[in-house]
C-alpha cells in the first residue's frame, strides 16, 4: 500500500522522472472533459432524460449493451441517434419483427457477377455491422433471431457461411422493448437478458419536461447534434474505465451482496430464501462493478465510491434479479429489495 | 493468581510486599489494567479504517481508502487517484476527525482501583518493606543507637562552637540532636534512622570540606565502605560525599520506594553499616576533640607559614607525580605529628616510599618543613605545602595547596599574573589539577621549563609527559 501523498511530496517530477507530478490527473481530466461535453450535447437534444443519458453513457464507457424498456414515443430512437451523432459512431437501426431472420441482422452471402460474367460469392454485411445498433422491439423477433443478435453482442463477431467476421469497435447495441404490449412477443429468456449490461427504464416525462419536449420538437427550428467524440476517443475512455480502481472493501461488499441475493446460499436471509427466485449472478457482479467504474469516471472521479454502486445497482441488476411467485404475490418490490441487500452488504464493509 | 502475587513481587531482590489486605485492590487494579490494554489494542483503528472514516466524514467518495490500496507505479487512473487524494488530504486534520481517544471506562476503573489501593494502604498500615533494610546486628539496639546519636550531636555541636567551623555545622548538630530524640522515643524506625543518619553525615562531610579537609576525608572514607582505606584528595572528597549520601528524600521517615532500589544499592545504604559508621565517626570526633583540647590550634597565619622551608631539588614531569608528591608530603607531615588516622599515615608512608623509589631516577622525596611540627594536623591540612624547586635552572618554586575546587579560579588568576617566563626565585601556588587544567601552559613551562622536562617520552594532549 502506498502512503497518500507519496506521489506529490515536494518535487515536480515523478520518481522515475518520466512525467511531472500532476500529469496523470491532468491527462485523465482532459479526456473526461470531452465526455462531459458529449453528455451535455446529448442532453441538449434529449430533453429531460438526464438520468437515462447518464446510464446510456455508463454502458457505453463500460463497453456493455443496453436494454431500454419504455412505452412507445418516449424518445428512444432520438436518444440513440443523438448519441451516435455526438459520439461519431456509425449508426444502424433494426426493427425487429416476427418474420425477421438472423441473416437479416448478420448479413448474408450473395452471388455477384463481375463484368466478364463470372459469378462469385460476396458477403453482404447486415445492419449489425455498425458501431451503434438500435434494435427496436427486440422482443418481437423470434428467439432464433434474438439469439443471433445476442451472440453478436457477446462475441462481437458474426459467423456467416463458416467464415467469421469481426464487428467494428466500439460496438454498442441498444435494444428496446415495450413493456405494455406483450401480445405476439417473445420474451427474452433470463440467460439472454443477462447479456445486457444495463436495463434502462425510461420514465414518463414530467409536466415541465413534456412542455420542453413539445417546444423543442414541434417548431421550425431543428437541433442538429454536434459531433464531440470520436470512436477512438470512446475506446480510450473504455480502456480508462477498466483502470478505475475500486477499494477492496467495496469489492468484498459486492461479493457478499451477490451471495446474499442467492436463495440457495447459506448466507441468504430468510426473506431472500422466501421471495427470491434467482438472485444476482457473477455476471451481475461484474456488471455492477464495471458500471460503477464507468459511473465514477462519468462523475469526474478517479475511484469507485459506494454511491456509484448504489446508483448503478438498479440498471445493472433489475433484469438479473427475479422474485418468485410468492414474492410477486406478496407485492415485494424487487428493486427496493435489491437496494436493501446491497446497502446491508456495504454497511458490513465499513 | 492472587496467591502468586506476593512471591512474584518479592522476586530476586528479596523485596516482600505485604499484600494481605491489599489483594482485592490489586486484583481490581490488575483487571483494570488488563481491560485497558485489551480495549485500547482493539480500539486502535487501522490506517485503512481511518481513511474510510475520513472519506465518509468529509464526503470524499472513498478516495483516501482506495488510494491507500493503489500503487504509484500502477495505471494512469491509480496515479491520478493518488495525486487527487494527496491534494485533498493536505487540508485534512485527521486527528480532529477521527474520534479515537483513550478508553475512558477502564481509566475510571483504574482510578478507582488506585484509590482503593491508597485507602487500603492508609487504613491497614500496609507497607512495602525491604528486608535488606532490616537491622540484623544485635549490637545496634535502639538504645545504643540513640546514645551514639546523642553523643554525635554533642560532638558536632562542640565543633560548631569553634569560630572557624563552617556555618553548616550548627543545623547539622541540631538535626542530629532531633534524630537522637526521635530514636530514643521510638518514634522512628531503625531503618529510617539509618537513612537520615547517612544523609546527615553526608551533609557533615560536605560542610567540612572547605574548612577541614582531613575530617572531610575521614568522613568520606567512613561513609564509602567500598573505598575505605584508600587515600583521596580534597577535590575528590566532595564527589565521594555525593556518592556516599543519597539525595535528600522529601520524606526521610519513609522507607525507600521500590523504584529507588538501584540508587540505594549504588550508595551502599545499609542500616547496619551506617550504625557501625556512626560509632567510628563518634570515635573519630572524640579523638579530634581530645587533640584540640590538649594542644590548642596554633592559628598560624599563612604569612607565617614556612616559606620555602621544605623540599629539595626535584621537579615533576606530569601532574600525577606532582599530586603524589604533594600527597606524600602531606601524609608524612601528618604522620610525624601523630595525626589522626592510621590509614592516612599508612598511605603517607606508602607515598613516601614510592617517592623514594623514584630518587634513583632523578627524583628525591619531599621533605616536610619545620613548620609542620608547630601546627596541628588540622591546621596543617589548611596550610600551604611548598615544593622548593630552587635547584632548577630557573630557581622557581611551587606550592601545592589543598584548596577547594571552588577557589580555583581566583588562585589561577593570581598564577596567571606571574611574569613570563617565570623568573628565578618566584613562587607559584599550585592547585594541582585545577592548576593543570586551567593554565596548562604555565604548568608546562614551570614543570618542564625546557619544554622536555626531566624525562624523555611523548607528551599527552595536555603537554604533559
Amino acid at each position: 500500500m502506498n502512503e497518500i501523498g507519496s506521489s506529490t511530496n515536494s518535487g515536480s517530477e515523478r520518481r522515475d522522472g518520466t512525467a511531472p507530478i500532476g500529469s496523470a490527473r491532468a491527462e485523465v481530466d482532459a479526456r473526461l472533459a470531452g465526455l462531459g461535453r458529449a453528455r451535455e450535447a446529448v442532453a441538449s437534444i434529449v430533453v429531460g432524460q438526464e438520468g437515462v443519458i447518464d446510464e446510456v453513457f455508463t454502458a457505453l464507457l463500460a463497453g456493455g449493451h443496453v436494454l431500454i424498456e419504455s412505452a412507445p414515443g418516449l424518445g428512444k430512437t432520438l436518444l440513440v441517434r443523438t448519441l451516435g451523432a455526438v459520439c461519431g459512431l456509425e449508426f444502424s437501426r433494426i426493427q425487429f419483427t416476427p418474420d425477421l431472420m438472423p441473416a437479416d441482422i448478420t448479413g448474408t452471402v450473395a452471388l455477384s457477377h463481375d463484368e466478364q460474367g463470372n459469378v462469385s460469392t460476396r458477403f453482404q454485411p447486415g445492419p449489425v455491422f455498425a458501431q451503434m445498433v438500435l434494435t427496436d422491439e427486440v422482443n418481437r423477433a423470434t428467439p432464433k433471431t434474438q439469439s443471433a443478435l445476442l451472440e453478436a453482442m457477446q462475441e462481437r463477431t458474426v459467423t456467416v457461411a463458416g467464415r467469421r467476421y469481426e464487428l467494428p469497435e466500439p460496438f454498442f447495441v441498444l435494444a428496446t422493448q415495450n413493456p405494455i404490449e406483450m401480445e405476439g412477443t417473445y420474451v427474452l429468456p433470463e440467460a439472454q437478458v443477462d447479456r445486457f449490461l444495463l436495463k434502462v427504464v425510461l420514465p414518463f416525462p414530467s409536466q415541465a419536461v413534456l412542455e420542453s419536449i413539445i417546444d423543442a420538437t414541434t417548431g421550425a427550428r431543428t437541433h442538429v447534434p454536434e459531433r464531440v467524440l470520436t470512436p477512438a476517443a470512446i475506446q480510450e475512455l473504455q480502456a480508462l474505465t477498466l483502470q478505475v480502481p475500486i477499494s477492496g472493501h467495496l469489492t468484498s461488499a459486492v461479493a457478499r451482496f451477490v451471495r446474499s441475493s442467492q436463495p440457495t446460499t447459506e448466507v441468504a436471509s430468510a426473506k431472500v430464501q422466501r421471495y427470491v427466485r434467482f438472485g444476482v449472478s457473477p455476471r451481475g457482479a461484474q456488471a455492477l462493478v464495471l458500471a460503477a467504474k464507468a459511473r465514477a469516471l462519468l462523475s469526474g472521479r478517479y475511484a469507485v465510491a459506494e454511491q456509484d454502486l448504489l446508483v448503478v445497482a438498479l440498471p445493472a441488476l433489475r433484469h438479473r434479479f427475479q422474485l418468485n411467485f410468492e414474492g410477486q404475490a406478496d407485492g415485494v418490490d424487487a428493486e427496493a429489495f435489491v437496494l436493501e441487500l446491497l446497502r446491508e452488504a456495504l454497511s458490513g464493509s465499513a | 493468581m492472587i496467591a502468586l502475587l506476593p512471591e512474584r513481587m518479592a522476586g530476586p531482590s528479596q523485596r516482600v510486599l505485604e499484600t494481605g489486605p491489599l489483594r482485592p485492590a490489586l486484583v481490581v487494579l490488575g483487571l483494570a489494567c488488563l481491560a485497558s490494554a485489551v480495549r485500547t489494542a482493539i480500539g486502535v483503528p487501522s490506517v485503512t479504517r481511518v481513511a474510510r472514516w475520513v472519506d465518509r466524514r468529509l464526503g470524499l467518495a472513498d478516495r483516501l481508502g482506495t488510494a491507500l490500496e493503489s500503487s504509484n507505479e500502477g495505471s494512469l487512473m491509480e496515479r491520478a487517484l493518488l495525486e487527487d487524494a494527496a491534494i485533498r488530504s493536505r487540508a485534512i486534520d485527521v486527528a480532529g476527525l477521527v474520534p479515537f481517544r483513550g478508553v475512558r471506562w477502564p481509566a475510571a476503573l483504574l482510578a478507582v482501583a488506585s484509590l482503593s489501593l491508597a485507602l487500603a494502604t492508609t487504613w491497614t498500615g500496609a507497607r512495602i518493606v525491604d528486608d535488606r533494610l532490616a537491622v540484623t546486628d544485635d549490637s545496634f539496639s535502639p538504645a545504643s543507637v540513640a546514645a551514639s546519636l546523642t553523643r554525635l550531636s554533642e560532638l558536632v555541636q562542640e565543633l560548631a562552637d569553634d569560630e572557624r567551623a563552617p556555618e553548616g555545622f550548627q543545623p547539622i548538630g541540631r538535626a542530629l540532636a532531633d534524630l537522637a530524640e526521635r530514636a530514643t522515643s521510638g518514634a522512628i524506625e531503625p531503618a529510617s534512622v539509618g537513612a537520615e543518619l547517612q544523609e546527615l553525615l553526608g551533609q557533615l562531610a560536605r560542610a567540612a570540606a572547605d574548612s577541614d579537609p582531613i575530617l572531610a576525608e575521614r568522613l568520606a572514607d567512613l561513609l564509602a565502605p567500598s573505598t575505605t582505606g584508600t587515600s583521596i584528595t580534597a577535590e575528590e572528597a566532595p564527589f565521594r560525599f555525593d556518592a556516599a549520601s543519597p539525595p535528600v528524600s522529601q520524606q526521610p521517615t519513609q522507607a525507600p520506594a521500590v523504584g529507588e532500589e538501584q540508587g540505594q544499592a549504588a550508595s551502599g545504604f545499609d542500616p547496619n553499616e551506617i550504625f557501625r559508621t556512626l560509632g567510628e565517626v563518634v570515635t573519630e570526633l572524640e579523638q579530634r576533640a581530645r587533640q584540640t583540647s590538649e594542644e590548642p590550634s596554633p592559628q598560624v597565619a599563612e604569612a607565617e607559614a614556612p616559606q620555602g622551608a621544605i623540599g629539595t631539588s626535584t621537579y615533576y614531569t606530569d601532574r600525577d607525580e606532582a599530586r603524589e608528591a604533594e600527597l606524600a608530603a602531606r601524609r608524612e607531615a601528618l604522620r610525624q605529628r601523630g595525626g589522626a588516622g592510621s590509614e592516612v599515615a599508612g598511605a603517607a608512608t606508602e607515598s613516601t616510599d614510592e617517592a623514594g623509589a623514584m630518587a634513583g631516577k632523578g627524583h628525591q622525596p619531599l621533605d616536610v618543613g619545620a613548620a609542620g611540627a608547630e601546627v596541628g594536623a588540622l591546621e596543617h591540612a589548611r596550610e600551604e605545602i611548598r615544593l622548593d624547586l630552587a635547584e632548577r635552572p630557573e630557581g622557581s618554586r611551587t606550592a601545592l595547596l589543598p584548596e577547594p575546587v571552588a577557589r580555583l579560579e581566583a588562585a589561577a588568576q593570581a598564577i596567571t599574573a606571574l611574569p613570563r617566563p617565570v623568573p628565578a626565585g618566584a613562587e607559584a601556588v599550585t592547585l594541582r589539577d585545577g592548576y593543570a587544567f586551567l593554565h596548562r601552559d604555565l604548568v608546562e613551562s614551570y614543570f618542564l621549563p625546557d619544554g622536555r622536562g626531566g624525562r624523555e617520552g611523548k607528551t599527552d594532549g595536555n603537554g604533559f609527559r
